[in-house]
């Protein structure tokens, strides 16, 4: 015999598009909207200091953006 | 119910995250299935959301070692699917993706007496066409058709270029993105077990997202599933 | 092939790049002062930029793709950087001073490789290439591969086994690369540019390293233009070319020359703040317009003159 299972019907107090919309935002993911890739970091500016007196290194700016 | 203070996407998005949880203990305890809930009982409204969102995912512990689908879990996503049909999708893009996740259910309901496969959606543009950006974000959500016995126009697009799913990954750890860069770093772990060579060790980088991951049951579910595609059946503990 | 787009735009950067610098020092921003070449702690900092603007116009005389008026640009640039520098004489004072520094070896190479040379310059370096000391010095890996370029390009003996500078670096160890850091990329850029001398000689980029850059090049040049990192996506594109066929096609290139401003100024990056003070405006940016001026050169020259090498 096959299983059957008794469900919740929507109510009207959640409209069928509200859920609807709701389920495809969740299958549906999109990626993280705000890059958080490395940049110029101040613990590492001792190294940038030193490689400062060379020639052809970044200078870094002189604090981290904000982003 | 939900009111203003607790949103409809909250109530869902909690439990998907239960029912991610449970398939997840299935997985790495090797029970037999994950029992969602009981026939006699009414079946909250917001799990049957759930199994909708999992789909082909809910059969991961099984399809991971050999089983076939369960009946029990068959018949309730087959009830899911019943009571909400394909949701609405804000885009033509995200319509097809919804398309290509159902399909892959479908496939795995056909194997049970709960069966109800359709048609192919229609097929994706690759990455020649739109960039391996766009088409590496596409297959991310694409993450639950990365099963074994499961393949299709997806899989080939999967096996054709792996660099991309590389670069796609890499990316992600960049953008510091673990959500998306487990759900490539698992296609790169389906490409392995099929066979496929990889411009990218993987294992460095589901160890970096163990440490380093969104924390949720969700992600941790697809971290599993990476592993036990990359490593076979005995070694995919997580927790 | 490098698509004619590319080339096209390329060729306007650059030469943009090249007038915005060459007005800036047209205009007297950051003059040497005799007394900064010997002084380390130079909080000022003209000698670096002005050494790289030296460079960046050596380079489009070596190569040879600038129209005439580039060229003149070009000539006149490293004709007053050469005068700032005493005609060699403050690069050898510094090299007197400081006997394991590399900078003024490294510069003498540019100005050497154009014609410009100083033979007491050149007897010092060969005096001090035969030290242990220079050699053993405790640098960067690609830091040392620019001490061997510039001997190399500067005809100094002895010549050093580029295979195991080529493994000392970052790059050579064929890291994960999802660990790259933003100062990590700018070891990577200058170790591909020392080791093929600017692109002059990409088979000189070990194989695996060459299939490495092939495969993640992409990712990096796409993280990095997100967030604008202009300077860095800049070395990064003149890496796409030093490596044979160039593999990150044209948003790298579009994306900059949008960056770039109406009188030619790209900034470092895209968050750096709008100066009233065009000298400081000069300052922040000089790094950035020879990393301009370079990728410009670079991509014309493999594109037009160089025999790129095919891809595996």
């Amino acid at each position: 015999m096959l299983t059957q299972f008794r469900t919740e019907t929507a109510t009207t107090s959640r409209s069928a598009t509200l859920e609807a919309e709701t389920l495809a935002s969740l299958m549906v993911e999109d990626e993280a909207v705000v890059s958080d890739a490395p940049t110029y970091l101040p613990e590492a500016a001792g190294a940038v200091l030193l490689a400062a007196l060379l020639l052809l290194s970044p200078k870094g700016p002189k604090e981290k953006p904000t982003r | 119910m939900p009111t203003a203070e607790t949103p409809l996407r909250d109530e869902f998005a909690a439990a998907v995250e239960r029912v991610a949880d449970r398939t997840l203990a299935v997985l790495q305890d090797g029970e037999g299935t994950a029992a969602l809930a009981d026939p006699d009982s009414v079946v909250p409204r917001s799990l049957l959301a759930a199994v909708r969102v999992l789909g082909a995912d809910l059969f991961a512990p099984r399809l991971l070692t050999g089983a076939e689908p369960d009946g029990t879990t068959a018949a309730l996503l087959a009830e899911a699917r019943a009571a909400f049909p394909a949701p609405a999708p804000s885009s033509e893009e995200a319509a097809l993706v919804i398309g290509w996740q159902d399909w892959a259910a479908g496939r795995l309901l056909a194997r049970t007496p709960y069966g109800s496969s359709g048609s192919d959606p229609a097929a994706l543009s690759g990455p020649e066409a739109i960039g391996w950006q766009a088409w590496s974000k596409r297959m991310a959500q694409l993450s639950a058709l990365a099963l074994p016995t499961l393949d299709g126009p997806v899989h080939d697009a999967a096996r054709a270029h792996t660099l991309d799913l590389a670069r796609g990954t890499v990316r992600c750890m960049l953008r510091r993105d673990p959500t998306t860069a487990v759900r490539l770093a698992r296609w790169l772990a389906w490409a392995h077990a099929d066979g496929q060579a990889l411009r990218l060790e993987l294992e460095p980088v589901l160890d970096r997202i163990r440490f380093a991951g969104d924390g949720t049951a969700r992600s941790t579910l697809e971290l599993a599933i990476a592993q036990r595609l990359l490593h076979g059946p005995s070694n995919g503990a997580t927790r | 092939m490098t698509d004619t787009a590319v080339l096209t735009t390329a060729q306007q950067l650059g030469s943009r790049s090249l007038a915005w610098l060459h007005e800036g020092y047209q205009r007297g921003y950051s003059r040497l002062e005799e007394s900064t070449i010997v002084d380390l702690a130079d909080p000022e900092d003209v000698y670096k930029p002005l050494c790289e603007a030296a460079l960046a116009s050596s380079l489009v005389l070596r190569d040879g793709v600038a129209g005439p008026h580039d060229a003149r640009l070009a000539r006149e640039l490293l004709d007053a950087a050469w005068s700032q520098l005493g005609e060699g004489d403050l690069l050898l004072e510094r090299q007197l001073r400081h006997v394991t520094l590399v900078d003024p070896l490294e510069t003498y190479g540019h100005f050497a490789r154009s014609g410009y040379r100083h033979a007491a310059m050149e007897e010092l370096l060969t005096s001090i290439g035969r030290l242990r000391a220079v050699h053993a010095v405790e640098i960067q890996g690609s830091r040392h591969l620019a001490l061997a370029n510039a001997r190399r390009i500067s005809g100094l003996e002895p010549q050093p086994d580029w295979p195991e500078l080529a493994r000392s670096t970052w790059l050579g160890a064929l890291p994960e690369p999802w660990t790259i850091a933003w100062v990590i990329a700018y070891q990577v850029t200058h170790t591909v540019f020392h080791l093929t001398d600017w692109g002059a000689r990409p088979e000189c980029l070990p194989e695996p390293m060459r299939e490495y850059l092939r495969d993640w090049l992409p990712v990096w040049l796409d993280i990095w233009l997100e967030i604008e990192q202009w300077d860095l996506a800049g070395e990064l594109l003149i890496v796409d070319s030093c490596i044979g066929e160039p593999v990150t096609g044209r948003a790298g290139w579009e994306a900059l020359a949008a960056a770039q401003q109406e009188n030619g100024m790209i900034k470092c990056e895209g968050s750096a703040p709008d100066n009233d003070d065009p000298e400081e405006d000069f300052r922040q940016h000089c790094h950035t317009a020879v990393v301009g001026v370079v990728a410009a050169d670079v991509a014309l020259s493999r594109a037009l003159g160089g025999t790129p090498v095919a891809a595996p």
